[in-house]
């Protein structure tokens, strides 16, 4: 070995930095650690989807706040979108041995053998948003996404019915790579095909990323300078609609509807063209699920399954809403 | 292989060729740019095929929303054409552009000046490409494993500085200018990436630092030997490299009117690829700038085209993938005259 003194020295010292930043993280995070009989404080698992949507980032916000009125530790895990990566966050969970694992789930089957590994080692499992089929799941809090979706499609119906003279020709924004939004475009779809003479012009593919789902609108509209009505199924993909609207200046032309709010469709419904947006309440499945995964933790007895309500927020009520994006 | 180095020695010694006959320049130019005329003719036959299939591709309104939208890929891949040139290459772009578009927004609201915001983004962009330009030059890491580090750290300062959620973004109306103003219906964001294009352009091809750049990436020894600081030249192209997708990332911003830490998913990739396809060597030593400007625009009108001609958004991506690919074959093959027997 031909390491000189200084470069073998700095080596030692970089490699203790390293020790000392991770050393530092997970002394932030930790595992369950309790050792300590009867009085043992819970530790709760949360793997969520993602850290930049904001209906996540709420999520999380509100788990937290339940979790330290509660009393107990909330472990908090980001799997990126990725579905391998989610998995293997609840099997690190388990071989932790936290008390109850909160999952919000990417792919609502994928999920399941990681789920059923942590109901064989009896941790609760309480599946948040989308909803899974499983007998692994302990209790489902979920807003029923075909559901909502359905009913903003009877919203367009009535107001397409109402207000439009002409027939109505449809595009919509969505986000193929994210199941759930797959399952609110398809059932919007299905509901608004009930209007007569009511077209679809085309779906565009926003990837759940706001730029992308901007370039698709501003094509799409380019290529149906016709249409009168546009859907978005989540949160990017509406930032992105609402901004080509206002870049290709359709705000007298086209009427939007979607999913989630955002200060750009709040906006929106303000001016008046953005008609209808389904809002959920993201804090209350963070929350929820917190409280129920103590008292799972506990053997108490919690609902099979729990409903959380959405909201279609219009201009009567998108006041109540505005705190929320200042 | 010697027909590659003849083309890396004509593109290191283009100043000193005397001009003597135009005419022989201009074979010589036709014999170098082979896969700029390639990709042209590729991105050429596509718009005339977009154009017989959907009625609005070749419209005025279309093709400056499609300047509009590319605007961003233009301002990166002129600097992500400096940097492959060295043989490097920059994966950061990407979580720059958020890290920029997180913090501009961010930073308005904590209620700075439009003006004090804007320079700090790109100060701080501009740090960015200059910590990975140090760590690449002067420690002598792999630039792939330097920057696909920085990609992750500086998404993650991205994700700290918004908490995740989207932030609105109010600025003066310069600012907002930028992503959404025009004039004479031409889009600012446009002009701003043609200017900096042009620039580009000049860096590469007129000045010093240009043909230092490009014998970097063809034979860094001799460079070095003959007394170039080339660490130097390295890392300002990282620098520069960083404070450019910073200034995308404005562009971006204010475009969409909110900044937030998903934004540049996947940019970096779309704008290497368009400098690759452009002809421009991940080998280094070949530059190309007009090239990387047709690769930008090239992906851009297949995204555009196939949306006009609604095509089914399940099977888009298989088609986009299958025509770059075709374009990359087309373009090494046919027009560069390489034979498949020799390889």
């Amino acid at each position: 070995m031909k390491i000189s003194g200084g470069k073998m020295r700095a080596a030692i010292i970089l490699m203790l930095g390293i020790l000392l930043i991770l050393g530092g993280c997970s002394s932030n995070k930790g595992g369950a650690s309790g050792s300590d009989g009867n009085n043992k404080q819970l530790t709760i698992g949360f793997v969520t989807i993602n850290q930049e949507a904001y209906f996540f980032t709420e999520s999380i916000r509100g788990a937290e706040e339940q979790a330290k009125k509660m009393g107990v530790k909330l472990v908090v895990q980001n799997p990126d979108n990725d579905p391998v990566k989610q998995s293997n966050q609840i099997e690190n969970l388990v071989n932790q041995k936290v008390d109850a694992i909160i999952v919000d789930s990417i792919d609502t089957k994928g999920v399941i053998p990681a789920m059923k590994e942590a109901a064989n080692a009896n941790i609760p499992v309480i599946s948040i948003d989308a909803i899974v089929k499983s007998h692994a799941v302990s209790t489902q809090i979920g807003v029923d996404n075909a559901e909502s979706s359905k009913k903003l499609g009877e919203y367009v119906n009535k107001y397409v019915k109402e207000n439009m003279k002409e027939p109505a020709k449809l595009g919509a924004v969505g986000a193929l790579n994210s199941f759930i939004q797959v399952m609110r475009q398809n059932a919007f779809l299905d509901t608004v095909k009930q209007t007569p003479d009511l077209k679809v012009v085309t779906i565009v593919d926003g990837k759940n990323v706001q730029q992308t789902a901007m370039t698709a609108a501003e094509n799409l509209m380019t290529g149906h300078p016709e249409m009168n009505i546009a859907f978005a199924s989540g949160e990017p993909a509406l930032i992105g609609l609402a901004s080509a609207v206002k870049s290709q200046h359709k705000e007298k032309q086209l009427s939007v509807f979607g999913w989630d709010l955002s200060k750009q469709a709040i906006q929106g419904i303000e001016e008046g063209w953005v008609k209808a947006v389904v809002q959920q309440h993201p804090e209350k499945f963070g929350s929820e699920g917190v409280s129920a995964a103590v008292k799972l933790a506990k053997k108490q007895k919690v609902a099979k399954t729990i409903n959380a309500p959405v909201t279609i927020v219009t201009k009567d009520n998108v006041d109540q809403f505005k705190h929320l994006f200042k | 292989m010697p027909e590659e180095a003849r083309r890396k020695i004509i593109s290191v010694n283009t100043k000193s060729a005397p001009a003597d006959k135009n005419s022989k320049i201009a074979s010589q130019w036709l014999a170098n740019n082979k896969q700029i005329i390639g990709i042209l003719v590729v991105l050429v036959v596509l718009s005339l095929f977009f154009s017989v299939f959907s009625d609005s591709f070749a419209t005025t309104g279309n093709m400056l929303n499609m300047l509009q939208q590319l605007a961003a890929n233009l301002i990166v891949c002129v600097f992500m054409t400096l940097v492959i040139t060295t043989s490097g290459i920059d994966l950061s772009v990407g979580s720059i552009l958020s890290l920029a578009s997180a913090l501009i927004a961010v930073l308005l609201k904590a209620g700075l000046g439009s003006f004090e915001a804007f320079l700090i983004v790109l100060v701080i962009g501009a740090i960015a490409g200059l910590i990975n330009g140090v760590v690449i030059s002067y420690l002598s890491i792999p630039p792939f494993i330097v920057t696909l580090a920085s990609m992750i750290y500086i998404q993650g300062l991205a994700l700290l500085v918004t908490g995740g959620y989207s932030i609105g973004i109010e600025g003066s109306a310069w600012l907002n200018a930028i992503g959404q103003g025009r004039i004479v219906n031409i889009p600012v964001s446009a002009i701003i990436a043609i200017i900096i294009v042009i620039l580009g352009w000049s860096i590469l091809t007129q000045t010093r630092f240009g043909t230092y750049v490009i014998g970097i990436g063809s034979n860094e020894e001799s460079v070095r030997r003959s007394g170039v600081n080339i660490k130097k030249i390295k890392m300002l192209t990282y620098m520069f490299s960083g404070m450019a997708a910073s200034f995308a990332g404005i562009v971006l911003a204010t475009r969409l009117g909110s900044g937030s830490s998903n934004v540049g998913t996947g940019f970096e990739m779309e704008v290497i690829a368009a400098v690759v396809l452009g002809g421009t060597s991940l080998f280094g030593g070949i530059g190309t700038m007009l090239g990387s400007v047709f690769g930008v625009f090239l992906i851009g009108v297949i995204d555009n085209g196939l949306t006009l001609m609604n095509v089914s958004p399940y099977i888009i991506q298989i088609i986009q993938g299958s025509v770059l690919l075709l374009a990359v074959i087309v373009n090494t093959h046919v027009f560069s005259g390489k034979s498949l027997k020799r390889r």
